[in-house]
């Protein structure tokens, strides 16, 4: 009689547990982009319409007042890189369709967009280290976004928690416990994944100067190592103080560039 | 001290002595002589004095009416021939005519080794004017004969301020005082008026008598030219006015950079020469040292000095490159250069790379060159590769440079393509035009890459007869459109909610899993608590329920003495196993007492037992009071083997 009533308690407690937890994930969910001034979803709205009319610098203007508001979202860095390449900025286009590629990386538009700018830039240059230095676990796991891989690892942990938690309500089940307890590599490796993913460098940017002057230490005392034009990929690595990012090109030179130069979407 | 060094030293001092006792054997000598005999007024002639021997005295230079003495160095020498001493001193003194004539220098006397000796006397033609004995000779010559009377000191101005009637291509040395030991260079250049950009081939002699022991060139920075050394030097003897020089001959090129009067810096060599020096005579130093301990004899007689030596620097009037003609996209290049292309294959497939080589080489620096890459972006995309630059400097070329541009060219569609030609123009400072260098690239075949050959056939096997399907031909390329569809407000980034959202995604279920797992393994515990209390105080609960029995048995009321005897056994059995005991039934009690084990006999004892009180309870059998008695006895007996059991 006591060991019915506590099993019920306890599933009464899970149920009311659940129900609490949605209920926090929808309310938060909803509550992210209303925390941004003015109405975001109103915004992308007109730029797109602006563009669509051919405003350029209206719409131009509109994404950036979403970047402004602290979005960070890789269809409005595409976006924003399709209205720069049409107004006639290169080097912002660029950095756009790079930073558009750390939240899209499969997206196929961005892909085709990315590869057709740079082959307007002059700096013979990849968007990309060579394979041996990320080596290849690291470039499949260039495929995924950050965010996917969250999920990924969130949403495997859960599956595994709830295999595990019917094997404890229901004993039926207890005799797949203990492969329900080995399957806990699969979240643990979902983690991993999302963890090495996000120490991997990424933030690849662009030089938005007709010339940026790269030098061998942060500041213009050092000495200048190379310069490159307007729309060279870069992958921005460090940010010292004075202005100065520490940059990688894809041909393994390195140096330091004034932060004005170049431009990055997203965080670094 | 060492014996090597005494034994040494003692040689020295023999070879010494010897030379010492030798030298008042040697007969003094005395000459004169002057470079040329003939000449005007106002043009210098060079009177050498030389004197060999001990001399007593300075020699007397006469006075000559018409004539002006003005002497320009000394140098003396001391040298060691095959064991003897010898002293040598020249006087140089240049003579200049105040006035026409016919004039003869008489005997200069000394006094050289105890003896009188004079020079004879020379005679001297002097014309109205310098002009027509100088034309006579080149400049050239005068200069390195004047320079060569007195090797110890630089020439030119040795020629009285004559500097001045020196060929304009042609600078030297000035005087020094005799500060360079006779050492002394010129310079020539081939031309002083050049183009902007054109070079020019300068040569440099170095004059020495044998006495440069090394040296090195400089070359000061001009921002008005660019100068470039040619490796290399040519030796070579020459007799200056009788006395031989060994010639070291180098060469520069330079460049002028801008138009107008330009001055070449001076040429510079940081030369080391050898001098004479007293103090470093062996035998002096000998007889000082001895005994003092160092016996550190030296026959280097001379000492090393290091002077600069300069040329005059070279006054240019460069002239600046003419605007009439000049071809539009000229880039300042001037020289005689060739142009070449090459292509790395004439046929490629669509997609592929052909690498396009262009070559421009010649006399002439092209540094500065830009970029010469054709208009190729309609047939594929063009890859630039960083310019080659390669630039030597040889004679008698000057500077020969070669510049080399590739370009990879990927080819976007299939077809026969005319690539073009490739123009540079440069101007010829020799032809003194533009010339407008032309390379014609050729034609490239391009053929469709595999996937389109692929498509092509299976579009010609599908093509019905008499149709004629071609290729889609690609005009253009654009980006791909905007987004429209997807939200651009939502974030992407991982926030501080989505973390605590993420969090609490995964951990929420395993977590409840542990809970539960962790209030089942308390349940487990606490029923685990229960039975065993209940099995350590089983025995206890049936000594009281026995207990009762016993007393009814003494009482005589057997039939509830066995009852309460079978109850308590029961009870006893089910606290000790956990289960319901007052239900059990007597083959169930059986079989439980075998599970708690105990001998046979007993366990033999209890089933007979059991049968008893079974027949009290279910027949209402009594046994008598003393076998009941006995009984309850045997029970409380049995069990408590069963209990150590």
């Amino acid at each position: 009689m006591m060991t019915t009533k506590l099993t019920n308690v306890l599933r009464c407690s899970l149920l009311a547990s659940c129900l609490a937890w949605l209920t926090t994930t929808q309310t938060t969910a909803q509550t992210m982009p209303l925390a941004t001034n003015g109405d975001p979803n109103a915004l992308a709205s007109s730029a797109n319409q602006a563009f669509d009319a051919g405003d350029l610098i209206k719409a131009t203007q509109d994404y950036e007042q979403l970047l402004g508001q602290g979005i960070v979202n890789g269809h409005l860095f595409y976006n924003l890189g399709v209205a720069y390449f049409r107004a006639g900025r290169l080097g912002d286009s660029v950095a756009a369709f790079l930073g558009a590629r750390r939240y899209l990386p499969r997206d196929p538009d961005n892909a085709a967009n990315l590869r057709f700018v740079l082959g307007k830039v002059h700096d013979k240059l990849e968007a990309q280290l060579p394979a041996t230095t990320t080596g290849h676990v690291a470039a499949w796991l260039e495929h995924f976004s950050e965010l996917e891989l969250a999920w990924t690892a969130s949403l495997l942990a859960a599956l595994w928690g709830t295999a595990l938690l019917l094997t404890a309500l229901r004993p039926a089940l207890q005799r797949w416990r203990l492969s329900v307890a080995l399957s806990v590599v699969l979240p643990i490796a979902a983690l991993a994944a999302f963890l090495t993913r996000q120490a991997m460098p990424d933030a690849w940017g662009a030089v938005v100067q007709a010339e940026a002057k790269i030098y061998s230490g942060p500041g213009k005392q050092n000495t200048q190592l190379f310069a490159l034009q307007e729309g060279a990929p870069v992958l921005i690595t460090e940010r010292a103080a004075g202005g100065y990012y520490r940059v990688k090109l894809s041909d393994g030179k390195q140096g330091w560039v004034a932060d004005n130069q170049v431009r990055l979407f997203g965080p670094l | 001290m060492r014996p090597n060094d005494f034994m040494l030293g003692m040689a020295y001092a023999l070879l010494a002595a010897v030379a010492l006792a030798a030298t008042p054997c040697l007969a003094g000598t005395i000459s004169a002589e002057l470079d040329h005999n003939e000449g005007g007024v106002g043009e210098p002639f060079v009177l050498t004095v030389a004197i060999e021997g001990a001399r007593e005295g300075e020699p007397t230079i006469p006075q000559v009416d018409g004539l002006e003495f003005h002497q320009q160095g000394v140098s003396e020498s001391t040298s060691w021939v095959n064991g003897q001493r010898s002293a040598q001193l020249q006087i140089g003194l240049v003579v200049v005519a105040t006035k026409p004539g016919r004039f003869t220098i008489p005997s200069i006397k000394a006094k050289v080794d105890g003896q009188e000796v004079a020079t004879l006397p020379l005679t001297l033609q002097v014309g109205a004017d310098a002009t027509g004995q100088a034309q006579n000779q080149s400049p050239n010559q005068a200069q390195n004969q004047a320079q060569s009377a007195a090797p110890n000191q630089s020439a030119p101005n040795a020629a009285g301020g004559n500097a001045k009637k020196q060929n304009a291509n042609q600078n030297q040395a000035k005087d020094d005082g005799g500060k360079t030991g006779g050492v002394f260079l010129d310079r020539t250049c081939d031309r002083l008026d050049p183009y902007v950009g054109e070079q020019v081939l300068c040569t440099i002699h170095l004059y020495h008598r044998g006495n440069l022991n090394g040296g090195q060139r400089l070359m000061p920075s001009s921002p008005d030219f660019r100068r470039f050394p040619i490796d290399g030097e040519k030796r070579a003897q020459k007799l200056v006015n009788g006395q031989p020089y060994i010639v070291i001959e180098l060469k520069e090129v330079v460049v002028a950079t801008k138009p107008g009067p330009l001055t070449l810096p001076p040429y510079t060599i940081d030369a080391r020469i050898l001098t004479w020096t007293k103090r470093r005579n062996p035998i002096d130093k000998f007889f000082n040292n001895f005994g003092g301990g160092a016996f550190n004899f030296d026959m280097n007689f001379t000492e090393e000095q290091e002077v600069n030596l300069k040329s005059e620097p070279a006054e240019f009037a460069v002239k600046p490159l003419p605007q009439s003609g000049k071809p539009p996209g000229f880039s300042g290049l001037v020289g005689n250069f060739q142009l070449d292309t090459h292509l790395s294959q004439a046929k490629v497939t669509a997609g592929n790379t052909v690498t396009i080589t262009i070559t421009l080489s010649g006399a002439g620096i092209a540094d500065s060159l830009g970029d010469v890459v054709p208009d190729l972006e309609k047939i594929g995309k063009v890859y630039p590769d960083k310019p080659e630059y390669t630039e030597k400097v040889v004679d008698p070329s000057g500077i020969v440079s070669k510049r080399v541009y590739k370009y990879a060219l990927v080819p976007a569609n299939p077809g026969n393509f005319d690539l073009g030609k490739v123009e540079v123009p440069v101007f010829n400072p020799h032809l003194q035009q533009y010339t407008i260098l032309t390379s014609e690239l050729g034609h490239l075949i391009v053929d469709p890459s595999k996937a389109e050959a692929k498509s092509l056939v299976v579009g010609q096997q599908a093509q019905l007869p008499g149709t004629k399907k071609e290729d889609v031909k690609v005009l253009g390329s654009d980006l791909v459109d905007i987004h429209h569809g997807p939200s651009l407000s939502k974030q992407h980034t991982i926030t501080r909610s989505l973390v605590f959202i993420l969090s609490l995604t995964g951990t929420f279920p395993a977590s409840c899993a542990f809970l539960i797992f962790g209030v089942q393994s308390l349940r487990r515990r606490s029923e685990g608590d229960t039975v065993g209390k209940r099995r350590s105080r089983a025995y206890k609960v049936f000594k009281s329920e026995l207990q009762a029995a016993q007393v009814q048995v003494a009482a005589g009321h057997v039939e509830t003495s066995l009852l309460a005897a079978y109850a308590a056994l029961r009870t006893y059995l089910g606290d000790k196993l956990n289960l319901h005991g007052q239900s059990l039934a007597a083959r169930e009690v059986e079989e439980l007492l075998r599970r708690l084990g105990g001998k046979e006999e007993d366990l033999q004892r209890l089933v007979q037992i059991i049968k008893t009180l079974e027949q009290v309870d279910f027949g209402g059998k009594l046994p008598p009071l003393t076998t009941a008695s006995e009984l309850v006895a045997d029970l409380d007996r049995l069990v408590l083997g069963l209990e150590h059991a």
